[in-house]
């Protein structure tokens, strides 16, 4: 055999060799692509199905039982006269310290401004420190507080502020309250102690504090209390003065009431 | 190739490691998220960083990408994506977290369910960012090194692919080569399996 032959070979075989590297490249680079779009896909189909499930777990239940008053599945529970010139729209956690140091400050003059028809005070019982503490309380305290209102808004308004005169220190991990105690507080605000027992045992606005949770992170509300006059949300300075001075809250009312 | 070859055995083993854990963490983290997505949506809102709609599709969608990218990580599947899109969404964490502290608010990250208002002394955001930097350092291990054992993706191996690539150029000249000299054509292949 020549050597040209040869040669030939070799050049032959080097171009060869080029060729199928380039090609393989090429084949890698598609797998590759090939690859990131199933990756793709699958993160597509992983969030679409997760949030098409989800979705509805979040919806606002239509069916629940409404507590006396409320009109929407998630609306608050409304305290006062309709006809009332001021609106206040009012969420708390039970078992939230600051709206326990809001409602020592400014529970008098809410009360007297319901009482005399200046306000319509509407209260969204949030529960989300039933998740932080750890435990069971701020669900049947705001079931409670439904169930109070059937005797009446003088007997909500009432166990709504005598729960937050009784509000424990936060412990992580303990109840803040038995539902002996709601049930006392319930009765001693005006209610009939066992018409709050079986709406509590049978959870009858279960659905109903479920909706105005719901609600509230659709309203925007992202910590308690979070007050809302005439629809105006009260800014975080103006709150914070709240909590010093019942004068401000005062002001507040007289101010919405004059510009309504 | 030859960059390839002298990388350290072990190296594939920790990028193993960082798939598995990174996995674990993200599929943990997505699925406490994940079946109480009221709390989630809270947590986001908590931020105070988006309008109220906004936040709560982010709420609904993070926890489902975070187990997404699990899966993938899990099973391997373009492990140099997901892992850049994993940082990425370390990042934004920690720019989250960062923005709750230095605007002063009192809240927990939510970074493992729970989330939204706690008590001032109770914030722990500095143990929050170098949890999450953690997080970051194994998904850039994972961008940076890609290539792991136990992987759908099959990293530096196709050379070793026992087919012949597709489309051999010019058959016909190995084939008038096998004519003349068969034990010629044999070593090509023969030289394809081991290159």
């Amino acid at each position: 055999m020549s050597a040209r032959p040869t040669k030939d070979r070799a050049a032959a075989r080097a171009r060869a060799q080029q060729l199928r590297e380039e090609q393989a490249r090429a084949a890698r680079r598609r797998e590759r692509w090939l690859r990131i779009g199933i990756a793709v896909a699958v993160l597509v189909a992983v969030v679409v199905v997760g949030v098409a499930v989800n979705a509805t777990r979040t919806q606002v239940d239509t069916e629940a039982a409404l507590p006396a008053g409320v009109t929407e599945a998630d609306g608050g529970l409304p305290l006062g006269s309709v006809d009332a010139p001021v609106t206040i729209d009012l969420w708390e956690d039970f078992q939230c310290p600051a709206c326990a140091d809001f409602e020592a400050t400014n529970a008098p003059v809410l009360d007297q401004a319901v009482a005399d028809g200046d306000v319509l005070l509407v209260l969204h019982p949030l529960t989300f420190l039933d998740e932080n503490l750890g435990n069971a309380s701020s669900v049947p305290a705001a079931q409670a507080l439904a169930c109070t209102a059937d005797a009446g808004d003088e007997a909500a308004l009432r166990f709504h502020s005598t729960v937050f005169a009784n509000q424990p220190p936060e412990t992580r991990g303990e109840e803040a309250w038995s539902q002996d105690d709601l049930l006392r507080w319930a009765e001693e605000s005006g209610a009939d102690g066992a018409d709050v027992r079986g709406c509590l045992d049978e959870e009858r606005y279960a659905a109903w504090v479920d909706n105005v949770g719901r609600s509230g992170s659709s309203a925007g509300v992202t910590g308690t209390p979070t007050l809302f006059v005439d629809g105006e949300r009260v800014p975080d300075d103006q709150l914070a003065a709240m909590f010093e001075d019942p004068p401000v809250l005062e002001q507040v009312i007289a101010d919405a009431a004059t510009a309504s | 190739m030859t960059a390839l070859s002298r990388r350290p055995e072990w190296l594939p083993w920790v990028s193993t490691g960082a798939r598995l854990v990174l996995a674990g963490i993200l599929g943990y983290a997505g699925a406490i998220k994940a079946v109480d997505p009221q709390t989630m949506v809270q947590a986001v809102q908590a931020y105070q960083l988006f309008p109220p709609v906004i936040g709560e599709l982010i709420g609904l969608v993070l926890p489902f990408l975070e187990i997404g990218l699990a899966l993938l990580l899990l099973i391997g599947l373009a492990t140099r994506f997901a892992a850049a899109v994993t940082a990425v969404l370390m990042l934004a964490f920690i720019a989250g977290v960062s923005s709750a502290w230095a605007r002063g608010l009192s809240i927990d990250c939510g970074c493992f369910g729970g989330g939204g208002e706690i008590d001032p002394g109770e914030t722990r955001y500095l143990e929050e960012i170098l949890r999450d930097v953690g997080f970051l350092a194994l998904a850039g291990w994972l961008v940076i090194f890609p290539a792991s054992r136990f992987a759908l993706d099959r990293h530096g191996r196709h050379e070793a692919s026992p087919h012949p690539p597709h489309g051999r150029p010019h058959p016909q000249v190995d084939g008038r080569h096998a004519h003349h000299a068969g034990a010629g054509t044999a070593g090509d292949v023969e030289e394809e399996r081991t290159r």
